[in-house]
């Protein structure tokens, strides 16, 4: 009885094969991944008065000057906070008053990438979309004679 | 005293070689002044000048004279005297440095002016107070502000 040849696979390129897909497999997964975001908080009293900027603020004093002009001119650092959080993750400012102010990210909108924030302050809710790099100021609580002025910087991670 | 040929026939007569003071009393005469008068001059004839010192002086200052063109030439001005007596070729590091910052800058901060801060407020609630969203959306700049008002 003759036997049939049959031929032997060739092991090495299994193993080659097995471990492309692999790695194509995982870079799907990661395109499909939604990726972290960076959210800057930073808590600032503003009132009339003498002229004042805290130095910390110098890079916000451009965007301060221009949104609030003239209305304040005595400008204080009350705290700041930031972290980098997945989708759902919150990141918090405890203030002097005993309040949190709270901002969480949510995801990107599918049509242009824009960051989903989320702000809780007290009774306040509000839900924003921002563009990659962009601030808003969430303002108006009276705080030891002045107005609180909250910035709000969101960015995406590795982007 | 004598007369004036006889006088200059004796003055001629001291002055040829040989002439000696025995011979007459006019040419002794003028032979004992001739070599009073050669004293004389011998006597006043200035010393000569100390020429070996001179020239001792005048090699020393050619020596200084040489050392000071030679430190002249070499003392670096300018820009060779910040470098001291290294190459110029130096400054390429520290050109390459300079441009890796300027570059750097700019790279940096172009991002920083095409930042877009228009914001889109989709809801916001509050139980009380006023909710005010002061912003512009032509303006990619202009930060938005979401104002919320305590009564009162």
């Amino acid at each position: 009885m003759r036997k049939r040849l049959v031929p032997v696979p060739d092991v090495p390129m299994a193993l080659a094969a097995v471990a492309l897909a692999v790695a194509v497999l995982g870079a799907a997964c990661e395109a499909g991944a939604e990726p972290a975001a960076r959210l800057e908080i930073t808590v600032i009293q503003a009132k009339s008065g003498p002229p004042y900027l805290n130095p910390e603020l110098k890079p916000l004093w451009t965007t301060l000057r221009k949104t609030f002009g003239d209305k304040y001119a005595h400008y204080q650092k009350i705290a700041s906070r930031e972290g980098v959080v997945e989708n759902g993750q919150t990141v918090s400012v405890p203030l002097p008053d005993g309040t949190v102010f709270q901002a969480t990210y949510s995801g990107l909108t599918e049509t242009r990438g824009l960051l989903r924030v989320h702000l809780a302050f007290g009774e306040f809710r509000t839900k924003v979309r921002i563009h990659n790099g962009g601030v808003f100021f969430q303002a108006g609580r009276k705080f030891d004679g002045g107005t609180l002025i909250i910035a709000v910087n969101a960015s995406l991670v590795g982007r | 005293m004598f007369g004036k040929k006889r006088g200059m026939q004796a003055m001629l007569a001291a002055d040829r070689p040989g002439a000696s003071r025995d011979a007459t009393p006019e040419v002794a005469a003028f032979v004992a002044l001739r070599e009073q008068v050669r004293a004389a001059e011998a006597a006043a004839a200035p010393t000569p000048p100390p020429f070996e010192l001179m020239w001792t002086g005048v090699e020393a200052r050619l020596a200084a004279n040489a050392r000071e063109r030679v430190e002249t030439v070499a003392k670096p001005t300018g820009w060779r005297a910040l470098l001291g007596h290294r190459p110029v070729w130096v400054l390429a590091p520290v050109g390459a440095l300079v441009m890796a910052v300027v570059l750097g800058y700019f790279v940096s901060t172009a991002g920083s002016g095409d930042v877009d801060n228009r914001c889109y407020v989709d809801s916001y609630d509050a139980a009380s107070g006023t909710i005010l969203v002061e912003q512009d959306l032509d303006d990619r700049s202009g930060v938005t502000v979401i104002w919320h008002l305590d009564e009162g």
